[in-house]
């Protein structure tokens, strides 16, 4: 019924294991979009994209049976159109590089969840990339968070 | 000489037709005319002696002749006239030069037909009697040895052997009763004084002679000169007949006149002799012969020389000191040692020699006795050595071998026999390997050999049936051995059933692999209940805040500044907690696979030692099991750790290359290197935990790695194959 109200909003699958980050992220995404389906586990992820083919897959990386990686890179294999946004606690850059190396096209630290999540849902819908700036630097090596921040900007433009 | 040359110059006269070879001297033709006959002893020895001066004349000069009277066996002046008639018509053409007449007898023939037989013929007597002649000096002439005499002489001697004699009888008689000897012995002894009777038994038969003989007076001693008798058939008993006969009974010493008497009874006294008279009496004939003239010859006495029987000195206890310096002792009994000399010397030698035989062998036997006593002992020594040997050996807890310098097993201990349940016959020599393993008896063989070649120790490996039929683990350590003079005897090794610890070190490989395992679980769940719950929760924590704060848009800008900074505070926690969870199991390698992981892991340990580390990724499939992408991502952490801390290098290597069914991984570096065997050997925790590792995927580890030559460690992985995609990926 609510599938069916929703019609002309960009249909959103969310996928995380953890119940209240669901639950927190549907409260911020459902002004914007329609929810069609939220799944456990990666594995259930790809079950619903397949299930409700929608615009936008919100995936979580850290997944049991299949990682939000793994979910990706499957869904690319089976054709699936729908724009992939990460919403992740891995900040770190070798995961943002993996997951635009299997076609993401957003990426969302949970700790930037309130404030990035809804940008970069649109931007996804829209083609752009989006990737959360970080606070500060934590693992070594990283790349400060301005660099970065211009080097996404750029490629997002 | 010179009337021999005026002869021949008359003979030349006379024959003028004589041959210039007849010329030359004819032989001179020297008659002896004997009493007796060849039978008798001293004409026997007479003939020797004279002919043999007649031979030392020269060759062919001289021709002898022999005749005999034989008066005692052709008595009677018939047979004088038989001879005379004979030797008259025998010589007829062969003119005498010289006669010779031997005894009283012979002369007393010759003078009587002189003038018939030999008339112009020189005569050479030798006779008891001087014979009373009265030939003219025109004639032949007559000389020759006067052989009576001498009596005196010999009674001197006599007496004076026998000091205070009282007594002399002296024994005389011919078979005419002549008393002849009788009256030449008074003749001579006339005026004999020397204080002793003398008495003359004169013609006494024999029997009688004997009886005299048995009753002598003390003191008184013996004179033999000649005496004949004849027994009542009429046969003549000689003189020397009588003596023996008579000698035997006698109480008193004899004393003779002639050697022929030494030997029949007499003591001896100043003897003629047939050898003395015949040799003089051919040297007279000889000169004659050659010229001389007879008369110008002086009748001579025979010489006579003490002569004494050693029977008779022995007999009568006389002293050879006592007897004159020129004593002649005959018939000496030889004396033990005389006659048995060589023998006694021969027998002494050989005793000797046997005694040297007998010491050698004595000593021989004592050494050898004395070696065997050695060699007993050494035996002993060498029996009590191989018993202790033998007790050490078979009470050892240990297989005890020993081989020869031909590699064949010439000795195994108890527990050995024990272990194998084999007797002791079908271990020896090649044996023993029929209870090797048959996967393990080539390596076992090669090893044995190869070390034996070289005469090395050698420690080995393999699987002896046991006598259940089990084969148990056994580790092998052989030593070669050696003889006291350095040669090389062989093996001995001992062997321990090393089953257990065989079974030990692969309880403990599990040990260890279900440690890492458990490790890296529990490491796997704490990163990852920090990853996915509290992280998460974190994350929630800063979501809650973001919303919090913007759901609070009117607050003053104090409480705005306050929740930034929590959600700030928060988001550092969630990183830190994630740097833990990453470092305690790398969440990259789950999520994003082993290249990224160990691309990410280079970079990460680059950066925080401030290093180079090229990593490399050729062919490796995204879908690797997460056993095999485990292992070799702890492998790469651990060597390059490792590399790092240790190798002094500032350059490092690490490669990953996939094959159709293999993933090797390098890891390299140019450093100081190490030891390679004693890392192997002192089996550093981290090269167990990485060959445990690589172990438990059924990969392969080697290290290579001297010093100042760098380091090597590479890793090859059996995967299934899958398809896979080329990956090349550069890390700084």
């Amino acid at each position: 019924v609510i599938k069916m109200k929703k019609m002309g909003c960009p249909r959103v699958l969310l996928a995380d294991d953890l119940p209240e980050i669901r639950e927190r992220i549907t409260e911020l995404l459902r002004g914007h979009f329609d929810i069609v389906a939220t799944a456990q586990n990666g594995q259930q992820a790809v079950e619903e994209a397949a299930t409700f083919d929608p615009d936008v897959v919100v995936l979580d990386i850290s997944m049991p049976i299949l990682s939000g990686i793994q979910v990706a890179s499957r869904l690319r294999d089976l054709g699936c159109k729908a724009r992939i946004v990460f919403v992740t606690v891995h900040e770190d850059p070798d995961y943002i590089e993996a997951a635009f190396s299997v076609g993401a096209t957003g990426y969302v630290f949970k700790s930037r969840l309130a404030t990035d999540l809804v940008p970069a849902v649109r931007g996804a819908l829209q083609g752009d990339r989006f990737v959360s700036a970080r606070e500060r630097t934590t693992l070594r090596g990283d790349v400060p968070r301005g660099q970065l921040k211009s080097h996404l900007s750029f490629k997002r433009a | 000489m010179g009337s021999m040359m005026w002869f021949i110059g008359f003979v030349a006269l006379l024959l003028p037709l004589v041959t210039p070879s007849q010329a030359a001297a004819p032989p001179k033709r020297i008659l002896a005319l004997y009493w007796y006959d060849r039978a008798f002893p001293g004409d026997v020895a007479f003939d020797r002696s004279f002919q043999a001066v007649l031979q030392s004349a020269p060759a062919g000069s001289i021709e002898a002749y022999t005749e005999y009277v034989n008066s005692n066996r052709f008595p009677g002046e018939h047979q004088s006239e038989v001879l005379h008639d004979y030797l008259r018509k025998k010589y007829a053409g062969r003119p005498i030069d010289v006669v010779v007449a031997v005894s009283d007898v012979s002369l007393e023939f010759l003078l009587k037909y002189r003038d018939d037989l030999f008339p112009h013929t020189p005569i050479v007597f030798v006779a008891v009697k001087r014979p009373a002649t009265n030939e003219p000096a025109s004639g032949p002439g007559l000389t020759g040895i006067v052989q009576g005499g001498g009596y005196k002489e010999t009674l001197d001697l006599a007496l004076r052997l026998h000091p205070g004699t009282k007594q002399v009888f002296i024994i005389s008689g011919t078979l005419d009763h002549d008393k002849e000897y009788e009256t030449l012995c008074r003749e001579e002894l006339q005026g004999f004084k020397s204080g002793v009777s003398i008495t003359y038994l004169t013609d006494f038969p024999v029997d009688r002679l004997i009886f005299k003989m048995k009753s002598l007076p003390e003191r008184s001693l013996v004179l033999y000169i000649w005496q004949q008798s004849q027994n009542e058939e009429g046969n003549v008993l000689e003189s020397p007949d009588v003596l023996a006969s008579i000698a035997p009974s006698t109480t008193a010493p004899i004393y003779g006149v002639a050697s022929w008497q030494i030997g029949r009874g007499i003591v001896g006294g100043y003897l003629r002799t047939f050898e003395a008279d015949a040799t003089r009496a051919g040297e007279i004939a000889l000169r004659i012969a050659n010229g001389a003239r007879a008369r110008d010859i002086p009748v001579e006495s025979a010489k006579r020389i003490p002569i004494f029987d050693w029977g008779e000195l022995e007999r009568w206890g006389i002293s050879e000191d006592l007897l004159p310096a020129d004593s002649v002792v005959l018939n000496r009994r030889p004396t033990v040692w005389g006659s048995f000399k060589w023998y006694i010397i021969g027998g002494i030698a050989l005793m000797l020699f046997q005694m040297a035989l007998i010491s050698g062998l004595i000593w021989h036997r004592a050494r050898r006795r004395r070696a065997e006593g050695e060699l007993t002992a050494a035996l002993e020594v060498a029996r009590e050595s191989e018993a202790r040997f033998r007790l050490v050996a078979n009470t050892a807890p240990v297989m005890i071998w020993m081989s020869g310098p031909d590699k064949l097993c010439s000795y195994v201990n108890q527990p050995w026999l024990d272990f194998t349940g084999r007797p002791l016959v079908s271990e020896l020599g090649s044996g023993w390997a029929e209870g090797v393993h048959a996967d393990d008896l080539q390596l076992c063989l090669n090893t044995y050999d190869q070390f034996f070649q070289r005469r090395k120790s050698f420690k080995m490996q393999y699987r002896l049936r046991r006598h259940d039929g089990e084969y148990r683990w056994v580790l092998d350590t052989g030593v070669p051995r050696f003889s006291s003079d350095g040669s090389f005897a062989g093996y001995i090794g001992s062997c321990i059933d090393m089953t257990e610890r065989k079974q030990a070190e692969e309880a403990l490989s599990t040990v260890s692999r279900r440690l890492i395992d458990a490790q890296e679980q529990e490491r796997t769940r704490i990163a990852r209940e920090l990853h996915d719950d509290i992280n998460q929760r974190i994350a929630m924590l800063g979501i809650e805040l973001d919303v919090l704060q913007q759901s609070l848009p009117n607050q003053g800008p104090e409480l705005q500044s306050r929740i930034d900074e929590l959600r700030q505070q928060t988001a550092e926690i969630g990183t830190d907690v994630q740097g833990i969870s990453h470092r305690l199991h790398s969440s990259k390698l789950e999520y994003l696979g082993l290249v990224a992981a160990c691309k990410s892991f280079c970079r990460e340990v680059a950066e925080w030692h401030k290093v180079d580390v090229n990593f490399v990724a050729e062919n490796i499939a995204p879908n690797l099991s997460q056993d095999i992408s485990l292992c070799l991502f702890r492998v790469l952490q651990e060597s390059l750790n490792n590399a790092i801390k240790h190798s002094g290098a500032q350059h490092f290597e690490a490669q990953l290359r996939g094959t159709s069914n293999e993933i090797q991984l390098t890891v390299r570096d140019h450093g100081i290197g190490f030891d390679a065997a004693a890392v192997m050997v002192n089996r550093g925790l981290g090269f167990i935990s990485m060959r445990e590792r690589v172990s438990a995927v059924n990969g392969t580890i080697l290290i290579a790695s001297k010093p100042k030559g760098g380091t090597e460690i590479t890793v090859r992985v059996p995967v299934v194959a899958r398809a896979a995609s080329k990956t090349t990926v550069g890390a700084a």
